[in-house]
């Protein structure tokens, strides 16, 4: 009888035990983060990861680059009736219901997770520790990257660093925290990357201790620290890593990519889908019509062009593409449903340009996905250092970067765009404003060089640009719905 | 004059005597007497009082009296009545015969089946309707559930199109989830998803779990009802043969309205003045003409055994099954075997096992029913030298021509059990369950070219195979005591199973020969092949159940049934693996009572009242993990896409079972001898936890769009439910009638508040980038969300007159301005409606009379609303229906019917797409014939029945479509025709022969 009951006992208890272990089914083939990442190989597989958001459409403000729409550099593009919601950009018209707004809050959002996985998950992993910080320093300088966009374009944002156990709370982080966070993750950055040189060929288009010190310094610029900005420009330009690519033309090309100035870029392949390696960024603002590139968005200004030729810049030839040129043997029609010039009153007001900037020689729109965006540049951080420099009175100095960008923008043209020689501290903040246009125009910078320099009224306002509104975007209604009324909205929305 | 009176009176005696004489030659003996009832004494009028061995019989008077000519005085007499038990009385030399009749408790005794056992249908305390397999085999279909529809109240079933072999969609009580509403099937003891692969003629007997206390041991799967199966298996008697065939033909029932080529030109000339100057020569063609088929066959071909020595039973059966669709190129091809035996090597051991092994071919039809709906009615379908015209929007001809999409496979199913019986009251049963299944989709896309938007430059081959592979093992204790005022049932269980399921797709194109023969890996070209899993494949999910139910019934008028089940499912986080999930009910059997025994009319009266919680697990079984995703990155000079790996949406540990609390009253009642009948109910469903997808706030970084699954939304459904029934028998005549009803009010009370948001979901898309339904509180579920059209704008003074859409112009519709503020904008959308009938119906009538019977079912819905996609989605200048020759023109202003147009105002979502989806039709006509047993019995032959049937005879909805019965699996965005495969009205000719 004994023997019975312990027998029917441990049969139970077994029972139990594989009971437990019957209703246990991860998914077959795929892995949970309760398994990942665990080995060395995890932790740069999930590295590389977190890369691959960077590619994602909505990265590049929302997915239509509505930063430069919104500038004087550039109208919405494509023709009249197209993407209504972005024409509102162009007019200053948009609200917090726009849906590329909202793309870009959490696309921003969905960075930092990826790259707080890492950060917070790599760590625990038995490995050799160069590999293992270097690894963490590419992750937090993709935070960095993130938060940096965050906070210029929102300005107070929630600051998430660990997505195992968000806050419910949906208190908003004043700007000059994440301004800190930002510091801190890329001073570990700067500490533990290698500088671009140090990377096999094969790894170019990770995060280096340069890409690290440039983004620095164009935080501490954001912050009016110009004593800071202008150290870290300066410990980019010393190292030696970078210099211009003679040919001003060159450094948007095929040829030019991964070039001597390319400080942070990301690589894409030639196919229409980002899962195969494509990036949609420059076939949202490829030509329109013949060749079918793409959807003309983002189109050069007429104001930029009456800018390049009031100083004879041979950027312009760069920078914008007309109809009727030929590129790599292929003519540029444009768009039938285009008006090939618009005219208010009699004045030109629109002429159809496209973005020469994203141009891939091709006549496919499947092409244009293969084009690397240029995230940051030397020229950039040479005209950070200038204006730091100028900031700070340390006036010598700024010209010799200013002219240096000058120089090779100049080329052979001994002409035009002569070196600067005035040392007049707002004289000179005024020609490194036009420079940063002229060098930068189409990249994304124009509108927040406007914004952090107190210059948006002036200039964008009569393109209907609001003082004290329009400086930072809406917090997206969506968001605030979501939080039940709880996350707060930018003053003047 | 005497003598002639005399004569008279002489002849008058003479005829008596002789026909007395004439009397006694023939019919020797007479007997008289009287019926009554047993217990109350009462007369019994209508008695059937047969000559055994003959057809001569008569009735008892109002009396209960009878008088009937014997042939000997050895014969017997046979009396029968419905309600009361049959009795065969010798005459032995009797003239008087009195007898009484009792009421057949037998019927009482019936025994319905129920979750892990039957029940005797007094003891019942649930909601359990019970079908009869015969009743089912009046539908030609190849679903079972097809048979189904209109004969159980409270379940509504409606069909998805009339494509062969397409499983109908099945809902019990309205609609209790946003996910998976289909009922758990059980047949055989094995659960099943749908029952396609199982023959209409093996079915012995269909029960429907409808409430809570009769689910409620299915636990978690219970939620949306439970549906037993259970197959015949071999009788007492002799070995039982029985072969039937049946052979008919299916027609389209109703066509769709079109515009003819004349009236098409003429419409195009007003749009665009000059376009066709002599309509008269264009060609008139009428596309449904052209591709639907006139008469399309359906055949079933049967064939059982079944027998039964001392210890071993069994039952064969073998059917083929063939329907050819009014499409061409589609049709459904089945053929199955089932084998059901039984074994009894001890007395107190028996196995047994119920096996079904089906082959079946499904040609998938071709996408051409909106093509032919759309075409230029003046294009001609070939041009002179026989190619194919390029139609405009495309060629159907063509399309039928190049299309190639095939489903064959081969699926068995069944279990295997053992069932001992010890110390007199104990039985234990161990079962195995298992569902194997492969099927293979193959699609071939050769090269053509018709036109420029018709047209494939390169042939190519796509292949998917799915594996199932499910197992279940349960294992029953039942103890059973009577004593004389009590009876109790006990049960206790274990039950695990286990689903598996794998499907992979491969694709290969440029196919060096197109011929069937190629359709082959081998053929094309390596460098195309695509090779993935489809969906969530491959996926395996485990269930592991307690269970214990117990039944008690006192002094026959008392009952009690509670059950409570444990459920752990591996698709729930270890949080809320286990769902518990109890029952109870009561019953009273008032009939029973001494204080009705005296209103003797009164056969019987059921008061049942019962409560429980049932649950549903219907979900993917992913959503509980956060998943780690490949997304590559692209480095290096040259660049190179580089493997990355990092975390999809998070998952939600916390998921757990969506919950149903049931309640339900009903009354069973039974008058003069149970000749009326029926069922009154009153059932409440909350379903609580349901699993919703909800936007997740940004910062959590879960990327634009992106939703999580969460145990949010809440749905309620109550309603009312009744059946009446009369059944009579008056000599070779009887009859029977039925009535039956149910009521839906669906109600959605709750949505993810749990982060906030979300106080509705989109969803019913057309196709077209629009979205037509909506679900949100306050409403039913995917309820119709657009415009409220209040007629059309006859000229600029009316539009001046009234808020409308900037680029609105006369004879463009007019909207309602639903919030007042004196313009049209999205607000203005409003409830058209819901696809949840109100009111759904059955009536259905048999007769017999002698050797003819004949049966119909007529069944119906009343109160939805169905959507009229295909007329909305419009891309290009096609086709219109035949409303448009009333549009709006400058010469007629007054009319319902707008201007026309490609898009714009009058196709964005509108109650003009709106239409009333009620429907009354005929569902099956059976005229049946039986050949009198004399001319059989030389043939060795027990039965032989011919008859003649008709399906879906005849139907009556207001729309201009092949049906209103548009449904859809997916609950969200049920009720739209987007083109639909007309279901077909069948008529077919059958013969069964048993032996």
């Amino acid at each position: 009888m004994k023997k019975h009951i312990i027998f029917g006992f441990t049969i139970l208890l077994s029972l139990g035990a594989c009971e437990e272990d019957f209703l246990e089914n991860p998914p077959e083939g795929q892995l949970t983060n309760a398994v990942f990442p665990v080995t060395v190989q995890d932790a740069i597989l999930a590295t590389n990861g977190a890369y691959n958001i960077l590619r994602d459409w909505r990265f590049n403000s929302g997915g239509f680059p509505m930063f430069d729409i919104m500038s004087d550099d550039a109208k919405k593009g494509s023709n009249p009736g197209d993407a209504a919601p972005i024409q509102l950009f162009e007019d200053f018209d948009y609200d917090a219901s726009s849906g590329n707004i909202h793309g870009y809050y959490t696309t921003l959002y969905e960075v930092i997770r990826k790259s707080n996985f890492v950060i917070n998950q790599v760590p625990a992993i038995q490995m050799d520790q160069d590999l293992q910080s270097r690894l963490i320093g590419e992750a937090l300088f993709i935070r960095a990257l993130a938060y940096f966009r965050l906070t210029n374009a929102f300005g107070d944002v929630i600051i998430v660093t660990n997505n195992e156990n968000v806050s419910l709370s949906f208190e908003r982080n004043p700007r000059s925290e994440v301004r800190s966070l930002i510091i801190e993750d890329l001073q570990f950055a700067i500490d533990n990357l290698p500088e671009k040189s140090e990377y096999p060929e094969s790894e170019l288009g990770r995060a280096t201790k340069g890409a690290a010190r440039a983004l620095l310094a164009k935080n501490y610029l954001w912050m009016e620290n110009y004593e800071m900005a202008a150290q870290y420009a300066l410990e980019v330009i010393n190292s030696g890593q970078y210099t211009l690519d003679p040919a001003y033309g060159n450094v948007f090309s095929k040829s030019g990519e991964f070039g001597p100035g390319s400080i942070f870029e990301t690589g894409a392949l030639p196919f229409s889908s980002p899962d195969r390696g494509g990036n949609q960024y420059a076939n949202t603002q490829g030509v329109r019509g013949t060749p079918n590139r793409g959807w003309g968005f983002n189109r050069p200004s007429w104001d930029l062009i009456q800018f390049y030729r009031s100083r004879n810049d041979p950027r312009e030839d760069e920078t914008i593409i007309y109809l009727g040129e030929v590129l790599d043997g292929v003519t540029i029609l444009g768009d039938p449903t285009t008006p090939d010039t618009t005219y208010e009153d009699g004045i030109i007001v629109q002429v159809e340009t496209y973005n020469e900037k994203v141009w891939v020689p091709g006549t496919t729109s499947e092409e244009q996905w293969e084009h690397n965006v240029r995230i940051i540049r030397y020229a950039d951080i040479l005209l950070v250092a200038a204006e730091a420099l100028t900031q700070l009175g340390r006036t010598e100095e700024a010209l010799t970067y200013l002219n240096m960008v000058r120089e090779r923008a100049r080329s052979n043209n001994e002409e035009t765009l002569p070196d600067i020689t005035t040392t007049n501290q707002e004289e000179l903040l005024d020609i490194i404003l036009a420079e940063r246009r002229a060098e930068l125009a189409m990249e994304g910078e124009r509108f927040f060089d406007l914004v952090r320099t107190g210059r948006a009224a002036e200039v964008l306002g009569p393109l209907g640009y609001q003082e004290n509104q329009h400086d930072i975007l809406p917090i997206p209604q969506n968001e605030i719905d979501l939080s039940g009324g709880e996350l707060a909205q930018n003053q003047g929305w | 004059m005497r003598t002639p009176r005399l004569f008279a009176i002489f002849v008058f005696i003479v005829t008596l005597q002789l026909h007395s004489i004439k009397i006694k030659a023939q019919d020797e003996f007479l007997v008289t007497g009287q019926v009554t009832d047993a217990t109350t004494g009462e007369a019994l009028p209508g008695v059937n009082v047969l000559l055994v061995g003959t057809s001569q019989g008569t009735v008892t008077d109002l009396d209960g009296n009878y008088s009937i000519d014997a042939n000997s005085p050895l014969d017997s007499l046979k009396f029968s009545f419905i309600g009361y038990t049959t009795e065969v009385i010798p005459i032995n030399n009797r003239n008087s015969i009195d007898i009484t009749l009792s009421t057949d408790v037998t019927e009482l005794q019936e025994v319905v089946v129920v979750g892990y056992g039957v029940q005797r249908k007094s003891d019942v305390t649930g909601s359990v309707a019970s079908v009869e397999g015969e009743e089912l085999t009046n539908v030609v279909a190849a679903n079972p559930m097809q048979a189904l529809q209109g004969r159980v109240a409270g379940v509504q079933i409606s069909s998805q199109s009339g494509t062969p072999g397409e499983d109908p969609v099945v809902r019990i009580r309205g609609v209790g989830t946003f996910n998976d509403a289909a009922p758990l099937f059980v047949v055989d003891g094995m659960f099943f998803d749908n029952i396609n692969f199982l023959n209409t003629q093996d079915i012995q007997s269909i029960e429907v779990l409808k409430d809570a206390s009769s689910t409620a041991i299915y636990g978690s799967r219970g939620a949306n009802g439970v549906i037993i199966i259970t197959t015949k298996k071999a009788t007492e008697g002799e070995t039982d043969i029985r072969i039937g065939a049946e052979y008919g033909y299916q027609t389209l029932q109703q066509r769709i309205d079109l515009l003819n080529g004349p009236q098409f030109a003429r419409l195009v000339n007003d749009i665009n003045p000059g376009t066709y100057n002599n309509i008269d020569i264009l060609p008139n063609t009428d596309w449904q003409d052209q591709v639907l088929e006139d008469l399309a066959p359906i055949q079933n071909y049967q064939l059982s055994i079944s027998g039964r020595s001392e210890n071993i039973g069994y039952y064969i059966s073998g059917n083929a099954f063939l329907q050819e669709g009014i499409v061409p190129k589609s049709a459904f091809n089945r053929y199955s075997l089932k084998l059901n035996n039984f074994y009894q090597p001890l007395s107190f051991l028996e196995l047994g096992h119920n096996l079904t092994v089906t082959r079946f071919v499904r040609d998938n039809a071709p996408g051409v029913i909106s093509t032919a709906y759309r075409a230029w009615p003046i294009h001609a379908p070939y041009t002179d030298v026989g190619d194919f015209f390029p139609v405009q929007p495309a060629n159907p001809m063509a399309t039928i021509n190049y299309h190639n999409n095939q489903d064959q496979g081969w699926r068995t199913a069944g279990n295997f059990y053992a069932e001992a019986t010890f110390l007199e009251q104990f039985r234990f049963k161990s079962s195995w369950g298992y569902n194997f299944e492969n099927r293979e989709n193959t699609v071939f896309n050769p090269v053509f070219s018709v036109s420029p938007i018709q047209e494939n430059p390169e042939n190519d081959l796509s292949v998917q195979n799915l594996e199932v592979r499910d197992w279940v093992w349960e294992n029953t204790l039942h103890y059973d005591l009577e004593l004389p005022d009590h009876r109790l049932g006990l049960l206790a269980g274990f039950t695990m199973q286990e689903n598996r399921q794998n499907e992979v797709r491969q694709f290969i194109e440029s196919l060096v020969r197109e011929d069937p023969r190629f359709w082959n890996f081998k053929a094309g070209d390596p460098s195309t092949v695509v090779l993935e899993n489809v969906g969530d494949a491959p996926f395996k999910s485990t269930l592991l159940s307690y269970l214990f139910r117990v039944n008690y019934t006192w002094q026959e008028k008392y009952l009690l049934t509670a059950s409570f089940r444990a459920d752990g499912s591996s698709k729930f986080g270890e949080n809320n693996r286990y769902g518990y999930f109890p029952s109870a009910a009561l019953g009273w059997r008032l009939s029973e009572e001494a204080f009705l025994s005296d209103f003797s009319q009164l056969s019987n009266l059921k008061l049942r009242i019962s409560w429980g919680q049932i649950g549903n697990q219907k979900i993917p079984g992913r959503e509980q993990f956060s998943l780690i995703v490949p997304r590559e990155s692209v480095f290096g000079q040259p660049e190179e896409l580089v493997q990355g790996l990092t975390p999809d949406r998070t998952g939600n540990p916390d998921l757990k079972w969506e919950t149903t609390t049931s309640s339900n009253i009903g009354l069973e009642y039974g008058f003069f001898s149970n000749r009326l009948f029926g069922e009154l109910d009153y059932y409440y469903r909350e379903s609580s936890d349901i699993l919703v997808p909800l936007y997740t706030p940004g910062h959590f970084g879960n990327g634009f769009g992106t939703r999580i699954t969460f145990n949010a939304a809440d749905v309620r459904n109550s309603g009312f439910e009744f059946t009446v029934n009369w059944r009579d028998e008056k000599g070779d005549f009887s009859y029977s009638v039925g009535l039956l009803g149910s009521t839906v009010n669906n109600e959605v009370t709750g949505m993810g508040s749990a982060t906030g948001n979300n106080s509705f979901l989109i969803s019913g898309s057309l196709g077209n980038g629009q979205t037509v339904t909506r679900t949100q509180v306050g409403k039913p579920i995917g309820y119709f969300y657009g415009y409220n059209v209040l007629g059309v704008f006859e000229d600029e003074n009316a539009l001046d007159g009234y808020p409308h859409l900037d680029n609105a112009e006369p004879g463009d519709l007019k909207f309602e301005d639903v919030n007042g503020d004196g313009e049209i904008s999205a607000e203005d959308r409003t409830s058209l409606g819901s696809y949840i009938p109100d009111l759904s119906y059955g009536f259905n009538f048999n007769l017999k009379y002698k050797q003819v019977d004949i049966s119909a079912n007529f069944t119906g819905q009343m109160g939805s609303e169905i959507y009229n996609g295909k007329n909305a989605v419009r891309f290009d200048l096609l086709n219109y229906e035949s409303d448009m020759i009333n549009r709006w023109t400058p010469n007629n202003r007054t009319t319902s019917i707008p201007r026309a147009t490609q898009a714009g105002i009058n196709y964005l979502p509108s109650s003009r797409f709106v239409h009333d989806g009620s429907f009354f039709k005929l569902q099956t006509l059976t005229i049946g014939f039986n050949l009198p047993p004399e001319f059989l019995q030389d043939a060795g032959i027990n039965t032989a029945r011919l008859y003649l049937r008709g399906n879906n005879v005849f139907q009556l909805f207001d729309y201009n479509g092949y049906t209103t019965e548009v449904a859809s699996n997916d609950v969200l965005s049920s009720g739209i025709d987007l083109g639909v495969y007309p279901i077909p009205a069948i008529y077919t000719l059958g013969l069964n022969v048993g032996f």
